[in-house]
């Protein structure tokens, strides 16, 4: 019921962004009808592919490397507080600088090719992936902790046996809001400074008023992100089945 | 040689006194049930003798000799089966042994089979009734291998056909198994059905306000005249001590 609810109001409001087009006649440079969106991003699927590949790219290898560092960094933190104590007030002011302002210096300092938008999309993803990693681990239930000191188990196996299964749906919650947000640190990048990639391809079709072809990028980016949100729930449901309300009791 | 033994125990948290020069002693093979209203402080009298918190003062002896907590000499059971949803219910009893050999495996299976699980081993615990999980977890208590047991109110979650099955198999592989039990519980008919004795606890500050050996063959039925006798004997005690 709900999805057909979604796809009702999805409906709903492409049908009356196009009869506003025509009603209105607003220029097609300053707002493309929605069938001429969809009409540009399947005709230029070619040029859309191309730049949407790179896009891809730096996403899933900024995931990669985000994952390297917020695994190993949330539970460093979670095995010794101290590390916590010291660091969170970095990890916070590293949210509090906005993503535009870092994205010039990261050019400057990584180039106009992939690797600034690498670290772009790093940047952005591994906050929510190291702090509800961490807020998982933390909120194991005190009575298994406690059943699991008595059985003698060593910090290194109840991290193995308790604390990460009990951190995974936590961890993949973190993971569906990171690539939610993650095309933004991809495209910021871009658009300050590349030679490929949707964002530079918004840029450049900006600029020639070719707004059906940002738009049809915006679509492209829509549904990668929608796709990484979709296959993470499946990564959730394959390896954390238990978040679904499978009692912790 | 009188297995554990608890001297002047005291706790009180943020000035509130709990538990109030507490002394207890349980010998070998003994089945202790200890009563007391809701709220009188036994889950902390667990906690002092697990180690969760420390006390303010007394003392805890294991065998003669003087011991902070009883973390690697007692298993624990709580109301609560604790079973974790990612793993099997073979995989949950096997929990104490970090390396099981062939032989642990054969004595989770036959254990679990004895409980009643044969057939559900590969099952996770979202998949099995509340009375299963809480036999599971009673697998798991005794694969501690330790010789005295703590259960905070193991079986106070399940219906009333369910727990008297397991008050039976309780007092069964507690014989078997040789085990000394200490029982929080809440239920007096639970407590002299399955019970060598029995101390009633008085609200907090908790104090032992009575102490009843009991005879006879276990588990005891508890229509038997010497368990109705008694349980109204104790449930006037507590009730006369509550108000």
């Amino acid at each position: 019921m709900n999805r057909w609810g979604s796809l009702l109001a999805g409906a709903t409001l492409v049908l009356l962004w196009e009869m506003g087009c025509v009603i209105s006649e607003v220029p097609s440079y300053i707002l493309p009808r929605p069938s001429s969106v969809v009409l540009t991003a399947v005709v230029q699927t070619p040029i859309l592919a191309r730049h949407g590949a790179v896009t891809a790219l730096e996403i899933i290898l900024g995931l990669t490397l985000a994952l390297a560092l917020a695994v190993p960094l949330s539970t460093a933190m979670f095995a010794k507080p101290y590390l916590e104590r010291a660091l969170s007030p970095f990890l916070v002011a590293s949210q509090a600088i906005p993503v535009f302002a870092l994205a010039p210096v990261l050019v400057v300092w990584f180039g106009y090719g992939i690797t600034s938008k690498v670290v772009m999309a790093t940047v952005i993803i591994f906050f929510p992936v190291t702090v509800n990693l961490l807020e998982g681990f933390k909120s194991c239930d005190r009575r298994y902790r406690q059943m699991f000191r008595l059985m003698g188990y060593p910090f290194r196996d109840t991290m193995v046996k308790l604390y990460w299964p009990w951190a995974l749906p936590y961890f993949f919650a973190g993971l569906k809001v990171a690539v939610s947000v993650a095309t933004i640190g991809a495209v910021i990048g871009e658009w300050v400074g590349a030679q490929s990639g949707l964002g530079y391809l918004m840029i450049q079709s900006n600029a020639r008023l070719k707004t059906d072809m940002v738009f049809a990028a915006i679509l492209w980016l829509s549904v990668m992100g929608l796709a990484l949100w979709w296959l993470v729930g499946k990564l959730a449901e394959r390896y954390a089945p238990w978040s679904d309300g499978d009692e912790k009791n | 040689m009188t297995l554990l033994s608890v001297s002047k125990l005291r706790k009180s948290f943020e000035g509130l006194l709990v538990l109030s020069d507490l002394d207890l002693e349980v010998e070998p093979g003994e089945f202790v049930s200890l009563i007391g209203p809701s709220g009188c402080g036994k889950s902390t009298l667990f906690d002092l003798l697990t180690g969760s918190v420390s006390p303010d003062e007394g003392a805890i002896t294991w065998k003669g000799a003087p011991v902070e907590d009883l973390s690697s000499l007692a298993a624990w059971m709580s109301q609560s089966d604790l079973l974790l949803p990612w793993l099997t219910l073979r995989e949950n009893a096997m929990l104490p042994i970090r390396h099981p050999t062939g032989k642990d495996k054969k004595r989770g299976d036959s254990l679990l089979i004895r409980l009643g699980l044969r057939g559900f081993e590969n099952y996770l615990p979202g998949k099995v009734s509340g009375g299963m999980r809480q036999r599971c977890a009673l697998a798991r208590t005794i694969l501690f291998d330790r010789e005295l047991i703590l259960l905070d109110e193991p079986l106070s979650a399940l219906d009333a056909l369910t727990r008297q099955g397991l008050q039976g198999m309780l007092v069964t592989l507690q014989k078997e198994f040789g085990k000394t039990i200490v029982m929080i519980t809440h239920d007096v008919e639970e407590a002299l059905v399955t019970s060598d004795r029995l101390v009633t606890l008085s609200q907090a500050p908790m104090k032992i306000t009575g102490n009843y050996s009991l005879q006879g063959y276990k588990p005891r039925h508890r229509d038997d005249p010497y368990v109705v006798k008694l349980r109204g004997a104790i449930m006037d005690v507590l009730q006369g001590r509550a108000s």
